[in-house]
């Protein structure tokens, strides 16, 4: 099934990236910032995330929960 | 082979070195090699200064003139009375507990995770030699009396940082860090006019888990107690802060102690008097109302 | 020590370090955490082509109440007003229905999608609870409750974050549950039965409302429940000093009352493929299975060029009512200068139609699950956006944004017949979103 051969490509991926260098303190300066975290803008999120569940089928991926409404 | 480093930052440049036995950083909010090229030399300078001031290994300062004396009254400079007069205020701050004539104790203490504590003849041999109020302190000539020392590591590495900070600060107003083996201080917000992100280290894992993230726009931080200091026998932890009228580590002391202040002495001297409080450390501190993070 | 008289030994020490270092004064600024708080709002005007108009202010607070442990309270309100497609399909012919509680018939011109106005309000608010509970562990306690006129909702959920590897990686599980009521106006209708337009509907409804007691069981009548849970499993990588990854696995189940009490199917002659009159069951209520199981793979790139960022993410959803959806959502956020930015956004997403979705009922041949709700058909959407923000200062920000979107399916699907092949099967629908936000630490 599709979704399996996905899910079996991660991994992969992810352990490939534990064996890079681990970052000392001062590189995670970036990663600091507002604009590099998952959600910038929490908010504007929630809205955007209301319209797309209000108008399509499809819903979810980032989180758990969050709240139903009539809208769908 | 230079003493410094020099690296560039995404957005500040950072100088290192050694000095007072720890890896000391400046931070410079800055783009300019130059400028930090020339803040760095001072930084180093005065942490060397001061090192080399009142260390008690070179035979060329005040402090080995302190111990070379036999008794009889040295008299001081004016940035040495001053340190004496603040270890007299904490040593009667703190009921005795602080005091710098305690340093003889690690001829028996050593610290290295073993389980080598002394036997209670070889602490007791010392004591005679301990006690700031057998000492005579009467500005500027301070009388030692013989086999007594004195010690600035308690406040040592704090006011280098403060005393750095300052000559930096009278040098340039760019917002810097100067940060010597984790006792630091901020001198002001950055350009962009956010604080300077501050991490508090975990002993269990040094440098890879920060416990809190502090945002600093000026003030100190120091912490006290080392993971790795300590000894182990019989299921007893002894930390290395020494309570200096017993001899031996003052008891159930936490691990780790962290204070954020406005000035990184006054930082670091409260994490101390934290330690010496042993299990009332967090009743201490939340008492001082200061910002604190303890390790147990 | 003395610890009767505690504040005199600090300010003693305060007094002697100044002494020490010969300053005037000491003081700090310590932007702390314990002092951090955030408002976050924003409103939006939403407004669709011909259609509806959203109106939907939010707001929300989050407090550090000691370390890293955070409280952060939600307030939305949604003001809806406008015309919604209630199933039926265009045909050639004028068609008149009658609105939810009987009265209030509406009439729809020939050759134009049905629609049925509407006008609500609802109100949302959610309280979280973030705290750390051992080295690295943080757990993240959420419930939530919201109110409209017809529907109630009332969830609740945990998560754990997990830091490992240095905290490069962090390992992520929740779980989720919630408990919705729907009371449609006028009760709710039993599935795939026939709409009629004899006035005195409170009896017809009252009759269809004890059937639905009857044959489907619980409810009060008026009213449906459903339930659900969601389960979520999640890794977040840190791969470089610049790159940020995170994929996560969900699984939700819903079950219960998953119909649209309001949207109604068109029963076509199978010849003629014109819809049949009122009277003689040309409209059916929609009826959907009972349980629903969705799965949804999510992958997410945020990398942070020299000045510049890019956020990226890919969402493959499945489930059990043969629904297939792909997504693919990009944002650059280009920063200008110290102060403003501007972030262009993209988003793509289509989807395959549900099972038992169709455009109309052929006339004898029911099935056992049935809705004509375009959301439910393949259909696949664009999204175009802007937003500037400007920061005022080091801790607010105020930005203005507007979204696009252009949502297009089968017009002239293979299952027209007869008279629906000169008809739009599918209605694009065209959105237009401005948000306006403000968001600021104090």
């Amino acid at each position: 099934m599709k979704a399996l051969r996905l899910l079996a490509l991660v991994p992969a991926f992810f352990l490939g990236a534990c064996a890079l260098e681990p970052l000392q303190p001062w590189d995670r300066d970036l990663l600091a910032q507002d604009q590099m975290q998952l959600v910038p803008h929490p908010v504007n999120e929630y809205i955007s995330e209301h319209i797309y569940f209000s108008k399509e089928a499809a819903s979810g991926g980032a989180g758990v929960g969050g709240g139903g409404c009539g809208c769908n | 082979m230079t003493a410094i480093t020099l690296e560039r930052r995404d957005d500040y440049w950072l100088a290192r070195f050694l000095a007072m036995g720890s890896p000391c950083e400046l931070l410079v909010d800055s783009a300019e090699r130059a400028l930090i090229a020339q803040l760095a030399d001072l930084a180093f300078g005065e942490a060397k200064r001061i090192e080399q001031k009142f260390s008690r290994y070179r035979d060329d300062n005040i402090v080995h003139r302190m111990h070379h004396n036999h008794g009889a009254p040295v008299e001081v400079d004016e940035e040495t009375a001053k340190l004496l007069d603040y270890a007299d205020l904490c040593y009667r701050l703190s009921d005795g507990l602080f005091d710098i004539t305690s340093g003889v104790l690690r001829k028996v203490w050593k610290f290295d995770g073993s389980d080598h504590v002394p036997a209670q003849e070889d602490i007791a041999a010392l004591l005679p030699r301990i006690g700031w109020n057998k000492v005579t302190w009467s500005k500027p000539y301070l009388t030692l009396p013989e086999g007594m020392e004195i010690d600035f590591g308690g406040i040592g590495k704090e006011y280098a940082v403060d005393k750095t900070a300052q000559l930096l600060t009278a040098r340039s107003n760019v917002s810097m860090v100067v940060n010597f083996g984790g006792d630091l201080f901020v001198t002001g917000l950055r350009a962009n006019g956010s604080p300077w992100r501050i991490g508090v280290d975990d002993p269990d894992a040094s440098g890879a888990h920060a416990l809190a993230q502090l945002q600093l726009a000026r003030g100190g931080v120091a912490t006290s107690g080392d993971a790795r200091r300590f000894l182990l026998k019989d299921n007893i932890r002894y930390g290395h802060i020494l309570n200096p009228t017993t001899g031996w580590p003052v008891r159930d002391a936490p691990r780790s102690v962290t204070v954020a202040a406005p000035t990184c002495v006054e930082a670091g001297m409260l994490t101390t008097f934290a330690m010496l409080q042993g299990k009332n450390a967090e009743a201490f501190l939340k008492e001082q109302a200061v910002q604190h993070w303890i390790v147990w | 020590m003395q610890l009767t008289a505690p504040r005199r030994l600090r300010d003693s020490l305060t007094v002697a370090t100044c002494s020490l270092l010969s300053l005037d004064a000491a003081h700090a600024d310590f932007f702390d955490a314990k002092s951090l708080r955030n408002v976050d709002s924003a409103v939006l005007v939403y407004t669709e082509q011909d259609r509806v108009t959203v109106i939907e202010p939010v707001v929300q607070f989050k407090k550090e109440l000691g370390d890293g442990e955070f409280l952060t309270v939600k307030f939305v309100y949604d003001a809806m007003s406008g015309a919604t497609p209630n199933g039926a399909t265009p045909t050639n012919t004028v068609q008149t229905f009658s609105g939810p509680s009987g009265q209030n018939s509406y009439t729809t011109a020939a050759h134009k999608l049905p629609l049925v106005s509407f006008e609500d309000t609802r109100v949302a608010v959610s309280l979280d609870w973030e705290l750390p509970m051992s080295r690295g562990l943080r757990g993240q306690y959420n419930v939530n409750f919201s109110r409209e006129t017809d529907y109630t909702s009332l969830g609740a959920s945990a998560s754990f974050l997990w830091d490992v590897n240095n905290e490069l990686t962090t390992l992520t599980a929740g779980i989720a549950a919630n408990l919705d009521q729907v009371s449609p106006t006028g009760g709710v209708p039993v599935g795939l039965s026939a709409l009629s337009t004899t006035v005195a509907p409170e009896n017809d409804r009252r009759v269809e409302r004890e059937e639905a007691e009857g044959s489907e069981g619980g409810g009060d009548g008026g009213s449906k429940t459903k339930t659900g849970y969601d389960l979520l499993v999640g890794v977040t990588q840190v791969l470089t000093r610049r790159t940020l990854m995170q994929l996560n696995y969900s699984y939700g189940k819903s079950s219960g009352y998953l119909t649209d009490p309001y949207k109604i199917v068109s029963v076509i002659n199978g010849t003629t493929g014109e819809t049949l009159p009122v009277n003689s069951g040309g409209y059916l209520h929609e009826k959907r299975p009972d349980t629903r199981t969705r799965n949804a793979l999510y992958w997410k790139t945020v990398y942070h060029l020299p000045e510049d960022v890019v956020h990226v993410s890919y969402r493959y959803y499945w489930d059990n009512w043969g629904i297939q959806s792909n997504t693919v959502d990009l944002t650059y956020r280009l920063q200008l200068g110290a102060h403003d930015s501007l972030e262009p956004h993209y988003r793509y997403y289509t989807q395959t139609a549900a099972d038992f979705f169709t455009n109309s009922i052929v006339d004898g041949n029911t099935p056992n699950y049935a809705s004509a709700d375009l959301r439910l058909a393949a259909l696949h959407s664009n999204t175009v956006g802007l937003r500037y923000a400007h920061a005022l200062d080091s801790s607010s920000e105020l930005g203005l944004g507007v979204d696009y979107m252009h949502q297009t399916g089968d017009a002239h699907p293979a299952s027209a017949i007869g008279v629906q092949k000169n008809e739009a099967l599918f209605t694009d629908l065209k959105t237009m979103s401005v948000t306006a936000d403000f968001s600021m630490k104090f």
